[in-house]
């Protein structure tokens, strides 16, 4: 067991421990002596963001087993978990799963190339042959490169055994494991990092042309990125960022008004809706199974098993979509197509200006901010009970042509006060969002339930039909509760405060 | 977290083999365990290869917790620490008191050094004594060894009366026959008798055995080094019985 005091030590070791016998004194009757020797294969785990690369954790898995460590951090976990798991949650359940909490619970964790492993086992045994201190050795070996590191394990009651171990292992050669860039690279795991929202230089001078060009460019690349793991079905977060990084262009073609010439934009908006379209029902299907769990949650038992035959016609339909979206990615015209938007948008002259084209990005950005937090508070502050829906649907639009104004154009701004702005506004979205959430699911399961009422016998229409009009009415009930809350969403976001902001930025232009 | 005495009045009954072995299959079974050797013979600790400490050997250092936890020794074995004898226990009840009667207090303490225990075994010492009889107030099962001859079977009744007279709890007791050997019918016949008598004698019998005796040239629990013998197999046996009533 873990001793009170001593720390474990996580080390680098440059070269080899001088042992060429399987012991060796190392100071006042302690032995250092091998226990084990296990050659393996194994690989570096992280999921398509390098939540883990990032956070400085290293988890390795060879055959059963699964080792994190946190560069900076003593502390060495390892557990076993049954292959086959892809997702945190089908993790079994150990001391390393619980320190992965805090990653997706719907990214696919993926290996980097396996390389071979060797694992050493050493104790530190005292005169009479008791283990006082043990130490495990890894050996990482590409072909190209290797790497070694290991980590010692303190026992309870054995402090200055313990300290000896360190200390021979420092004398030999043994460093900190403190810059971990290095270490995942060494474990074969050094694609380039994925960042769904890279950040857009832009300045306040530059033609709003040329900034709309940059923000088109970054967002396509973006999408592009997911593509494979979008083929590949690793898991549907690559789907989700394709479509986020598509609706971002068609966003900056729809509300960048005047900046490319009227034929151009028309033509571009059209490119982009036609492939998106394509992948529309694929990520209302993603959306429907993975909020399966939640909706088993709201109906008792003897009703569940009309939703389970839903959920299994939903499969089966997102087989059969996720067919269309690959061959559509895979095809000659598209990634023809997608090369030569990524193209003209690279470069400054393919596309028509528009009247706006020279206009400089900040006081264009300054108006369409102004102009569309204006429309937002004017649809907002008419809202009362008797608003019809439509309205509401409305706002949502508008905040979030707002949100991805502010997004755009963020880099012209002090980041500090546009956090303060987008918060409140971040909120009253998520309200919002809900809102239309629980909307679109009552109508979808409506017109599921009406296509399979006119394909089946009368017998398990009636069953379906109990399980879905349930749902239907939690759902109109949920959505009634998000209605009520709008008005006190917009009132969070229509701060005096807020309001000044605004006006004094985006309006007036003081804050420049 | 729950305290089992392995004890017995008379010595040479494969008290200290039961402690050691028993400690080292509940710490198997996933429970955190702690041995205390009690016996200043400190044969528990011997087969565990534990040496006290120099320093605090001449510590009362069962004062308090942080005094305790620093004597604890891991062994070389998962979830299983040890408490290597020859210290003075003199306060040991009072501690082992402590431990059970605030366990807040002792939660406390214990997190200081980052620790707690499922299970303790104790190795008592072969007496009855005023820590006997303090062991047998805070353990919640004193285990104890039986050979099944006339002799041992008096000195349990001399364990038995103990308790009558000093109103302890004689549920806590919990009797299993040890060194059985199977062809001997004095055995076989004392066994009978005696599962009559008391209903509380467990299922699970320990043989006597050479794979026990080898303890002290292994150093080492039986379970460890000869798993799949008779003795290893008769032990993981009493303890599930055990661990089905903690």
């Amino acid at each position: 067991m873990r001793s009170g005091r001593s720390e474990p030590f996580q080390f680098f070791l440059n070269h080899p421990l001088p042992m060429s016998d399987e012991s060796l004194k190392i100071g006042d009757g302690l032995t250092l002596a091998s226990i084990g020797n296990q050659d393996t294969m194994a690989a570096c785990l992280d999921d398509f963001g390098n939540s883990l690369k990032r956070s400085g954790r290293i988890l390795i898995r060879y055959q059963k087993n699964l080792l994190l460590l946190k560069v900076g951090e003593p502390e060495v976990w390892t557990q076993v978990s049954a292959p086959g798991w892809r997702f945190i949650p089908q993790m079994d359940e150990g001391p390393v799963k619980s320190r992965l909490q805090d990653c997706s619970p719907i990214r696919a964790f993926q290996a980097g190339a396996e390389n071979a492993m060797g694992i050493k086992k050493y104790v530190v045994l005292d005169d009479n042959r008791k283990t006082t201190a043990r130490c495990t050795l890894y050996h990482l070996d590409n072909g190209e490169r290797s790497l070694t590191f290991g980590f010692t394990q303190p026992l309870r009651g054995y402090d200055a055994e313990h300290s000896i171990l360190r200390r021979f292992l420092e004398k030999n050669g043994a460093s900190a494991l403190d810059s971990h860039a290095n270490l995942h690279a060494q474990c074969g795991f050094d694609q380039p990092m994925y960042d769904s929202k890279p950040s857009v230089e832009i300045t306040a001078d530059a033609p709003a042309i040329e900034t709309a060009n940059h923000l088109v460019a970054t967002s396509l690349n973006v999408a592009r990125q997911n593509e494979q793991g979008v083929s590949r079905d690793y898991d549907t977060e690559f789907l989700h960022d394709y479509r986020v990084n598509l609706r971002k262009v068609r966003s900056v073609l729809s509300l960048f008004k005047g900046v490319y010439g009227d034929e151009d934009t028309a033509h571009l908006k059209r490119q982009f809706s036609d492939i998106m379209k394509v992948t529309n029902r694929l990520r209302d299907l993603d959306v429907y199974l993975l909020a399966k769990q939640d909706l088993f949650g709201l109906l008792p038992e003897r009703m569940q098993p009309g939703l389970e035959q839903m959920f299994s016609i939903f499969n089966k339909e997102r087989r059969r979509e996720l067919k269309h979206v690959i061959k559509m990615l895979h095809s000659s015209s598209y990634q023809r197509d997608m090369a030569e938007l990524q193209e003209k948008f690279r470069s400054t002259d393919r596309l028509a200006p528009g009247p706006k084209a020279m206009t400089a990005s900040l006081p264009f950005a300054t108006h369409l901010i102004w102009a569309r937090y204006s429309k937002v508070c004017r649809i907002a502050r008419k809202i009362d009970r008797s608003t019809p829906d439509e309205e509401i649907h409305e706002l949502r639009i508008q905040c979030k042509k707002l949100r991805y104004l502010m997004e755009f154009f963020a880099g012209l701004f002090p980041q500090r006060m546009l956090k303060d702005l987008i918060k409140p506004l971040k909120r009253l979205q998520d309200n919002l969002g809900n809102f239309n959430d629980f909307s679109v699911q009552q109508d979808s399961l409506q017109a599921f339930l009406n296509s399979y009422a006119n394909s089946h016998r009368s017998g398990s229409v009636v069953a379906m039909a109990e399980s879905i009009g349930a749902l239907i009415i939690l759902l109109r009930q949920k959505q009634a509760e998000q209605r009520a809350q709008v008005t006190q969403s917009f009132a969070d976001f229509d701060s005096p405060e807020i309001r000044q902001q605004f006006t004094d930025v985006f309006h007036h232009g003081t804050s420049q | 977290m729950k305290v089992v005495a392995c004890y017995s009045n008379k010595g040479g009954v494969g008290k200290t083999a039961a402690a050691v072995n028993l400690a080292f299959a509940s710490a198997r079974s996933g429970r955190r365990t702690l041995l205390c050797d009690l016996d200043p013979q400190g044969a528990a600790g011997f087969y565990y290869r534990v040496k006290p400490s120099k320093k605090l050997e001449n510590q009362e250092f069962f004062k308090d917790v942080e005094r305790f936890t620093r004597a604890i020794r891991a062994s070389d074995f998962d979830n299983l620490d040890v408490v290597p004898a020859n210290m003075s226990y003199r306060d040991f009840d009072i501690f082992l008191a402590r431990m059970k009667h605030s366990r807040s207090r002792l939660k406390k303490a214990l997190n200081a050094v980052d620790h707690d225990y499922d299970v303790i075994v104790l190795d008592c010492p072969p007496n009855i004594s005023r820590l006997s009889e303090n062991v047998f107030r805070v353990s919640d099962y004193v285990l104890v060894p039986v050979i099944p001859t006339t002799l041992s079977e008096r000195t349990f009744r001399q364990l038995t009366d103990f308790f009558e007279q000093h109103n302890l709890n004689k549920k806590k007791l919990l009797p299993f026959f040890s060194m059985v050997q199977k062809q001997k019918n004095l055995h076989k016949e004392t066994m009978d008798r005696l599962r009559k008598q008391n209903k509380r004698f467990l299922a699970g019998v320990i043989p006597f055995s050479s794979d026990i005796e080898k303890m002290g040239i292994h150093r080492a629990p039986v379970l460890s080094y000869s798993k799949s013998s008779g003795a290893s197999r008769a032990y993981r046996m009493l303890w599930r019985e055990i661990d089905g009533k903690i």
